[in-house]
């Protein structure tokens, strides 16, 4: 079905001459006067009224409306109307950058005006809108343009316009695309994309990192710009003046004891609030306690007791139920705690092999283990069962297999002489490594202080939920666990708070950019797509002479006159 | 006086010097030069009648009185003026056509000119809204109060003013006679009493064939109404038709009442004023 559009609306503003020239022609008609010594032999005035009426209208004369319906005429043909068959349309894909960035200055209130003036004029065609943030998301697909200002709500600490540009051609192929944001461009842009900034350079104070371990927070704070600041660090409250030198960036380890540290950098005419705010829970997590079984070798023994002494995420308590349980795997004493289970083959059949020793299948357990210059004992006829990790050739050196209550066992086939391992920087890095992995497998999040790039993990296992409540400032949801032992969601700038029957864990997701908050970047900027015009001229149909023609129709007959 | 009215005028006068009013010849037997019915006190006999309360004593013929104690009074030719009276339709309407004042001055100083040579005592009447005498009928540069302003046409104040025209002249009304009034009952009040009648209309051709236009507000002048018409072919046709009916009107109205019904071109006449009209309507003649 064709649709009328405008090509230029200004055109319209002319229409305010209709009113002006109305009144004119009353003006005229009144200020027209012929003396005449007989009016009685005149005819009288054409008037029409209604049965007691106050008021009497004078019908107006043909010409005027002739006047009017040409002028009229003239003003659509002013507005240069076409008309189009919108199926011939692409549609539109709107990419909108929504990093906290573009909170400042004004640059979504004119991003919004550019795309609803865009919109404007093909306004029927298909609009798909989506958000670019880590991930791209569809927000809208429909054939009218939203309402941006209610959903394009600017807050990530970044956003990956080019994956977000992949993902709209893939989901609708064949389109045009239009990218919004509030700097220049990163990338190459395609023909077929349209891409237009309206962001300003500020100077712009803003915290960019922030870490909490117990009651340390250490926050990484920066003047992004050329003039001096300075602005006071509110952390719950605690107070402290800070200056700042251009271009600067200090670090700064504060104490909070509280369970929640609410962090504030407060600045005079800061340009963008979003990145001025943090908070952060206290994640402390108490340390793996290991019980080490007595027939373990006393080399071994001492090797390991070395390492929990020295690592603050590991303890030997007695008294304590053990998280890890170090024995031969000779003994293989079921438990439902996490084991390191010790091949110890016998001094016979240990061999070193120079072979490199190599990663099999990537593990956090493995993250950061330096495998060069290891001196390596092992038996290289040992089958090790559970999925390798490390090997030497064909021989397993280390495996892992998870059990059910998210525990595991690891398999270490090594000599008891340990060869060089226990003093190679790998052997305190696998056992930190094998401290962490226990402990983000604890029931509860994985971590206390998120980044919004990253998810939420929930672990559920030895817990007995069906759901859980999840709160953040702005809602409170109930998730159904569906005895899964895991759940993980997307990390919302904020605090959340998960509870269970028996639990409450709190989560605070920051927003901290170094980049995002370097407001000296943004910048304006804009592309049209180059096939467009090809689009539009080959689907629109102008009428504005059509009107103009229709114009001198109606005026023909005033030609006639002296 | 304006100059222009003064230039029209003495136009006029100089044209009219060598000019009078033709005789008139009447049913009546007068030729309007001499005789008259009163007692007067002209020399020549004419005959004697009785004495009536209020004659003067001293016109008693007191030989027959001595004689045959009757009481005869001497009645003598009362010597009396033919007389000629000029009314000039100065309502606002005849300002509303262009040269129609000028034209009416300079034909009622003709007019009064010629009567003044052919011995015809002579009133200049302004009909404003009250008809006034000009006290200098017979110089028309004298004359006075010659505005056109009167809210008043003859057509509706004639029958209060026309009593005041003595009886046994000769009458001429100077207008446009475009007034809504019947024509008759002017005319014929107008008539009355009169040896003649003349009724001289002035026009102009726009006001008989008028142009078409745009939109106007029409204004009637004396009255102040107002139409606000499209002057477009329709309307310009109506009217010419209501004139045509109007005029129409007005010379059956002069005929029925013994009026002579003189048209002339205003417009033409206030640029070049001419005695033809006149003379071919035999109103005056050369001296």
């Amino acid at each position: 079905m064709p649709t009328f559009f405008l090509d230029n609306p200004l055109g319209l503003v002319s229409a305010i001459a209709i009113p002006i020239l109305v009144a004119l022609y009353f003006w005229q008609r009144k200020a027209t006067s012929k003396i005449v010594p007989a009016i009685f032999l005149w005819p009288a005035e054409n008037r029409s009224s209604n049965a007691g009426a106050k008021w009497r209208i004078t019908r107006l004369p043909l010409d005027f409306y002739q006047f009017l319906l040409a002028i009229i005429l003239l003003i659509l043909a002013a507005a240069v109307p076409y008309v189009v068959t919108n199926q011939k349309f692409p549609p539109l894909n709107i990419i909108l950058d929504d990093s906290m960035s573009t909170q400042a200055g004004k640059t979504k209130e004119k991003a919004i005006d550019h795309i609803e003036s865009v919109a404007r004029k093909f306004p029927q065609r298909r609009f798909l809108v989506y958000l670019a943030g880590h991930k791209p998301t569809l927000i809208h697909d429909d054939s009218k343009l939203p309402n941006l200002a209610q959903i394009w709500l600017p807050g990530k600490s970044n956003a990956d316009l080019k994956a977000a540009l992949a993902f709209a051609k893939n989901n609708c192929p064949s389109a045009e695309y239009i990218i919004v944001t509030d700097h220049i461009p990163t990338f190459e842009i395609p023909e077929d994309t349209a891409y237009v900034a309206f962001g300003k350079s500020f100077n712009n104070l803003a915290i960019v990192n922030a870490k909490r371990n117990d009651d340390k927070i250490l926050l990484e704070l920066a003047n992004a710009g050329d003039k001096q600041a300075n602005a006071t660090l509110i952390v719950n409250k605690a107070q402290q003046q800070l200056d700042f030198k251009p271009d600067e960036r200090k670090s700064l380890v504060v104490k909070c004891d509280e369970t929640i540290a609410e962090i504030h950098l407060k600045a005079q005419d800061d340009q963008l609030e979003a990145d001025n705010y943090a908070m952060l829970v206290n994640d402390y997590k108490p340390p793996v306690n290991v019980k080490i079984h007595d027939a373990i070798p006393e080399k071994l023994k001492n090797a390991i007791r070395r390492t929990i002494q020295t690592n603050i995420n590991l303890a030997e308590k007695a008294d304590a139920q053990p998280e890890l349980i170090i024995e031969p795997a000779s003994e293989d004493t079921p438990h439902s705690a996490s084991r390191i289970l010790w091949y110890l083959p016998a001094d016979e059949n240990a061999a070193i092999s120079d072979a490199p020793i190599v990663p099999v299948t990537a593990h956090p357990i493995l993250d950061g283990v330096p495998l060069g210059n290891l001196i390596w004992p092992a038996n290289h006829n040992q089958q090790i069962p559970g999925t390798t990790l490390l090997a030497q050739a064909s021989t397993t050196l280390l495996a892992i297999q998870n059990k059910q209550n998210n525990a595991f066992d690891l398999m270490i086939n090594l000599h008891q002489s340990l060869g060089n391992v226990h003093r190679n920087p790998a052997w305190p890095t696998l056992f930190e490594n094998i401290a962490q992995y226990i402990k983000a497998n604890r029931p509860g999040p994985t971590q206390a202080n998120y980044t919004d790039n990253e998810s939420i993990q929930l672990n559920l296992h030895s817990i007995d939920a069906t759901k859980i409540t999840h709160a953040t400032q702005d809602s409170k949801t109930t998730i159904n666990t569906d005895n899964s032992k895991k759940i993980v969601l997307e990390a919302t700038n904020g605090l959340h708070q998960f509870t269970t029957e028996s639990h409450t864990w709190n989560v605070a997701v920051n927003t901290l950019d170094p980049e995002e908050s370097d407001l000296t970047n943004a910048a304006s900027f804009k592309k049209d797509i180059a096939t467009q015009i090809k689009f539009r001229q080959a689907t629109k149909s102008n009428i504005a002479w059509l009107l103009a023609l229709l114009a001198i129709l109606v005026l023909i007959p005033r030609f006639n006159y002296p | 006086m304006t100059s222009t009215v003064s230039n029209i005028i003495a136009t006029a006068c100089t044209m009219a010097q060598n000019i009078k009013l033709a005789p008139i010849r009447n049913a009546a037997g007068f030729d309007g030069t001499k005789i008259g019915r009163k007692s007067g006190n002209a020399l020549e006999f004419v005959e004697y009648r009785d004495y009536q309360q209020g004659d003067d004593i001293r016109r008693l013929d007191w030989n027959i009185l001595a004689r045959t104690d009757k009481l005869l009074v001497k009645q003598y030719a009362q010597e009396i003026d033919p007389r000629c009276d000029i009314v000039i339709d100065q309502s606002a309407s005849i300002q509303a056509g262009e040269g129609k004042p000028d034209a009416a001055l300079a034909i009622a100083a003709i007019l009064a000119i010629a009567a003044d040579n052919a011995a015809f005592s002579t009133t200049i009447w302004h009909a404003h809204d009250n008809w006034t005498k000009d006290p200098f009928p017979t110089t028309p540069e004298n004359w006075t109060n010659l505005d056109f302003n009167a809210t008043l046409s003859p057509g509706q104040n004639a029958k209060f003013h026309l009593e005041k025209i003595q009886k046994r002249g000769i009458r001429f009304i100077i207008s446009d006679f475009l007034w809504p009034q019947n024509p008759i009952e002017l005319l014929q009040a107008f008539a009355n009493g009169a040896i003649k009648t003349v009724a001289i209309q002035l026009l102009n051709p726009d006001e008989i064939n008028p142009p078409p236009g745009g939109i106007a507000t029409l204004i009637d002048p004396e009255n102040n109404e107002r139409r606000l018409l499209n002057l477009d072919e329709k309307t310009i046709g109506s009217y010419k038709q209501a004139i045509k009916n109007h005029l129409e009107l007005w010379n059956n109205a002069a005929i029925m009442t013994g009026t002579q019904f003189i048209q002339v071109n205003a417009e033409a006449f206030s640029k070049a004023p001419n005695l033809e009209p006149f003379l071919k309507a035999a109103i005056i003649q050369y001296l």
